[in-house]
């Protein structure tokens, strides 16, 4: 667990802030099982710091067509939200979203594109609802209206890596594996995997790097 | 495309924030996945002296010392150009291709909006500050790129996913 993450939202106590995540991870799988009717898990969860260079190679390869999702996060806990899905998983997510047999959707047009923007503002909503009920300020954390988009991975990522650039040379990352079903299915060409992602805002990495500056001068 | 350079060439990527600059006729300076992002590709056709700076902001707020310069245009530019003087290029002959800058995302309150835009007019301005001239250019639009460059003639080419890789000119 990264040392710089675990001062991202300073009112957590550290002990407490995995738990924190995992529980608002787990309800943003729950939001998109319920609006999907499928079984979506949380796959995997890990709080990493990655250097800006790397944050494309990080992620894969960036020549990659993806589709990404985007939305701001807005109130106490600002900062940035994407889920990443390759554009088969993508059109795999719109056929169950759309309630349409598997295959149907075979590109990304404006209804499809629709199903995955609220897919991906029901997730960000389920994930800071749980951040919210631990401050005791339900309601009081807002998504965006999301942004989809599809292109190469290292041009959708450019999106979230600038507004970090300019204060800091590393992202650090609340980085979460969803997957539909179970194990028979997730290697079938109609599995489902999401990465998301969830990024603190610039002005609280800088606080968080002053107070780790000051910890590391204490120690 | 250009395959008969790529079975001998030694492949550099430039990741984002970073440059490289080579004297090798055989190295291909590749930045992967340009959005917003800008890259430059200065190159001597004498020496086949080269370089390219993978910028993803216009300017380092207030000026500020930095730790890392080539994240930023303004102090990019003058540090990549430094760099292929030291190789041995000749600032007189330097031919300047640039692409990227395109505007991935339209949300305004992230200051994101014109993030693109803001980088292709920063380089423009970089470069006519140490008077070197753009020959060609892809920027703009709403759609990634890769960027190839070739140190054993100076070519450039562009991929995007919707239209497959075409040399700059």
């Amino acid at each position: 667990m990264s040392k710089s993450l675990l001062s991202w939202c300073n009112d957590i106590p550290e002990s407490e802030l995995g738990g924190v995540l995992q529980a608002a991870m787990h309800g943003a799988a729950r939001g998109l099982s319920g609006l999907a009717e499928h079984s979506i898990h949380v796959t995997t969860l890990r709080l990493e710091t990655v250097p800006i260079a790397q944050v494309a190679t990080h992620a894969g390869d960036p020549e990659t067509e993806v589709v990404g999702i985007y939305l701001l996060m807005e109130g106490d806990c600002s900062g940035q939200a994407i889920l990443m899905l390759s554009l088969a998983s993508a059109l795999n997510l719109a056929d169950v979203l759309l309630k349409v047999p598997p295959g149907t959707c075979t590109h990304l047009g404006e209804m499809e594109r629709s199903a995955l923007a609220e897919a991906g503002n029901l997730m960000v909503s389920y994930f800071l609802n749980a951040v919210a009920t631990f401050f005791k300020k339900p309601g009081q954390l807002q998504p965006s209206p999301p942004t989809v988009m599809v292109d190469m991975l290292g041009a959708v990522l450019d999106v979230v890596t600038t507004p970090v650039a300019a204060v800091s040379d590393d992202l650090m990352i609340v980085e979460a594996g969803f997957t539909q079903g179970t194990s028979t299915n997730g290697g079938s060409d109609r599995a489902i995997r999401v990465h998301f992602w969830v990024l603190p805002d610039a002005a609280q990495i800088r606080q968080a790097s002053s107070k780790l500056t000051r910890s590391e001068h204490t120690h | 495309m250009r395959d008969e350079i790529a079975v001998a060439s030694n492949v550099q990527v430039v990741p984002i924030g970073e440059m490289a600059a080579s004297g090798s006729p055989t190295d291909v300076l590749v930045a992967y996945g340009l959005g917003s992002c800008v890259a430059v590709c200065l190159y001597d056709p004498v020496t086949k002296v080269g370089g390219m700076l993978h910028a993803l902001l216009p300017t380092v707020p207030n000026g500020k010392p930095t730790s890392n310069p080539a994240k930023f245009v303004d102090r990019g530019v003058p540090l990549l150009l430094e760099s292929l003087l030291e190789l041995g290029a000749r600032r007189t002959r330097l031919i300047a291709k640039m692409c990227g800058g395109a505007q991935m995302v339209g949300f305004e309150s992230n200051g994101t909006l014109n993030i693109g835009q803001l980088n292709v007019l920063a380089m423009e301005a970089a470069l006519k500050a140490v008077r070197l001239k753009i020959h060609a250019q892809a920027t703009g639009g709403h759609s990634g790129r890769t960027v190839r460059f070739y140190l054993a003639d100076g070519t450039v080419t562009v991929r995007t996913l919707q239209q497959g890789e075409r040399v700059l000119s």
